[in-house]
């Protein structure tokens, strides 16, 4: 569970987020929305303890992360960030990288270890990749053996910052199967997409963030009624039900 | 690591006088000969010397590497060494007398440079880091040349020594001269070896390194001041020799994988028998003339930087 009050962050002077106060529930998938520079990236770095300056609080689990030490946070909170290295190194070192948290400065991975990266590339379906090196996969292939490592790092809580961005619609299909199996499991996901067709489609909870602060949290039925997207993108939301009584929502 | 034992050997057993293995063998047995005089109280210090310097100076280049993300930087690039060149300058120039200090005059010159560096890079507010340190070494290295050429012009008595330790070199290097840059470079060394899991992890962006548990700043910061130790201790004693920090980790990359655990004990076999290899073929090449290292080292440096640069580009292209 990811909690934060009052969570403010400046760049310098720069103000990037101003007071922002959310409950992320555990088995639950958080998407925040909301236009390019609105601070989505920054409150997802700052909730995983990345941004380390920034005022007013932030529990993870329960616990104020600015007493938790760096190694426990990270068997707590894991964070795929949307810019990806591109390191000659194979698909399972990445993946093993996953482990670090649970290993000592010498000490080679346990049996628990290699087990878990294992599940890990196999909840991915990466399994043909593992020998490959990651500087040599494409964009989705690279996006999706990074997700393998946040996997293996086995965290309660999960921050995911535009993971969609570089995947096609095969791969895509394949993230959101990986991101319910993880929210099946109890896991608390926060993610930061620009679809808003996905976000409808995946969100327990929505975060609209506009002008360094939050504007609308709630779930997908309250944003669509509350026409958040048509107010602050200046869109048309158009509601078609089919026979079976189902919604689908057109963005004009 | 035979090979580099066998460039060991060598180097004990080639100059302008040979000596023939066996020899070499029943010296370190015991026997006393006037070979046993040039093997110790020469080629061994010369060695070694050679030996620490090739690894110290590629220890701190795959560090630089590392940290800044950037495949040409060196220590000579940020810098590091002209800050060492600086202090043993300022003990030539002040202090000739108190040789004693050089490795420590060497030390506080890396260390100052390696401080402004890091400072100017951490200054304003576009903490844009990597990049800004390279530029911001490449900087305060421009400034502590400029003061080592004010130096020389002010003291002109030691622009023959400041000439012979710009262009780096073995020659007339003793045993008392290299006992405590080695234990330095052996310290150095170790420690860096010590922080080998947390440097691979940083290949996978700084982000998720954090978020796996790795205290980044503190180790960019520790991996800097190291690679500032292990160059002055090496610039002590030999002088500036260039290229060893750029050209050694991209050759051990092509032998091994980039896991630090493997890449820094084969950087620094490789760099150990790349200088030693490079101080042998300046001892023999003109025989009895000697062309020093430093020398030999930028012949080979300069057109794989530009090989580098060329593949660079071409990548980007």
């Amino acid at each position: 569970m990811i909690s934060c009050n009052n969570l403010t962050v400046k760049y310098g002077k720069h103000m990037v987020l101003d007071k922002i106060s959310l409950n992320a529930e555990n088995g639950e998938i958080t998407v925040l929305l909301g236009k390019n520079g609105s601070g989505k990236t920054t409150l997802i770095r700052t909730l995983a303890g990345v941004q380390s300056k920034f005022d007013g609080e932030i529990f993870i689990d329960g616990k104020n992360i600015k007493q938790t030490d760096r190694k426990r946070l990270s068997r707590a909170v894991g964070i795929l960030p949307q810019n990806l290295q591109k390191p000659a190194i194979t698909v399972t070192d990445l993946v093993s990288m996953g482990r670090y948290p649970y290993t000592d400065a010498f000490s080679k991975l346990s049996a628990e270890d290699i087990s878990a990266v294992e599940r890990s590339i196999k909840t991915t379906g990466i399994e043909h990749l593992q020998d490959k090196l990651v500087c040599h996969l494409s964009g989705g292939e690279r996006q999706l053996a990074y997700i393998s490592t946040v996997i293996a790092q086995n965290t309660n809580n999960i921050l995911l910052d535009e993971p969609t961005a570089s995947l096609d619609i095969s791969y895509r299909k394949q993230f959101f199967e990986i991101l319910d199996r993880q929210k099946k499991e109890n896991k608390c996901i926060v993610l930061s997409m620009h679809s808003l067709e996905e976000a409808i489609k995946t969100a327990d909870k929505i975060v609209f963030l506009d002008n360094k602060k939050i504007v609308f949290c709630g779930n997908t039925k309250q944003f669509i009624s509350q026409r958040i997207r048509d107010k602050y993108f200046n869109v048309k939301t158009v509601e078609l039900i089919n026979s079976d009584g189902i919604s689908y929502y057109i963005f004009e | 690591m035979l090979f580099l034992a066998l460039c060991f050997i060598f180097g004990l057993a080639f100059g302008s006088v040979s000596i023939p293995i066996g020899k070499i063998i029943s010296v370190i047995g015991g026997e006393s000969c006037y070979e046993a005089v040039i093997i110790k109280n020469l080629r061994l210090p010369r060695v070694l010397g050679a030996m620490f310097s090739g690894i110290s100076l590629s220890c701190a280049g795959l560090l630089l590497q590392t940290v800044t993300d950037n495949d040409l930087c060196s220590p000579n690039v940020i810098g590091v060494n002209s800050g060492a060149g600086f202090g043993v300058m300022l003990v030539l120039c002040f202090a000739p007398s108190y040789y004693k200090l050089l490795p420590f005059a060497a030390f506080g010159g890396a260390f100052l440079a390696t401080i402004i560096a890091l400072g100017i890079s951490q200054s304003g507010t576009n903490h844009s880091g990597r990049t800004k340190l390279v530029l911001s070494g490449i900087a305060v290295g421009t400034v502590f040349n400029s003061a080592i050429a004010f130096l020389s012009q002010k003291y002109p008595d030691v622009l023959s020594s400041y000439i012979y330790f710009s262009q780096g070199g073995f020659n007339g290097v003793y045993m008392k001269d290299i006992v405590l840059p080695i234990v330095l470079i052996a310290v150095g060394t170790v420690i860096a070896y010590s922080k080998c899991k947390q440097l691979t992890v940083l290949c996978i962006g700084d982000d998720m390194a954090v978020s796996l548990g790795v205290n980044v700043s503190k180790l960019r910061m520790l991996s800097l001041l190291l690679s500032s130790l292990l160059c002055a201790a090496s610039v002590s004693y030999a002088g500036l020799l260039g290229f060893v920090g750029l050209i050694v980790p991209h050759i051990a990359r092509r032998i091994t994988s980039n896991n630090m655990r493997f890449l820094m004990p084969v950087t620094c076999i490789v760099g150990g028998i790349f200088v030693i290899l490079a101080d042998l073929l300046g001892r023999t090449l003109f025989a009895p003339a000697e062309i020093s290292a430093g020398i030999i080292l930028s012949m080979i440096g300069s057109p794989f930087f530009i090989y580098l640069l060329i593949k660079g580009r071409k990548r980007n292209d």
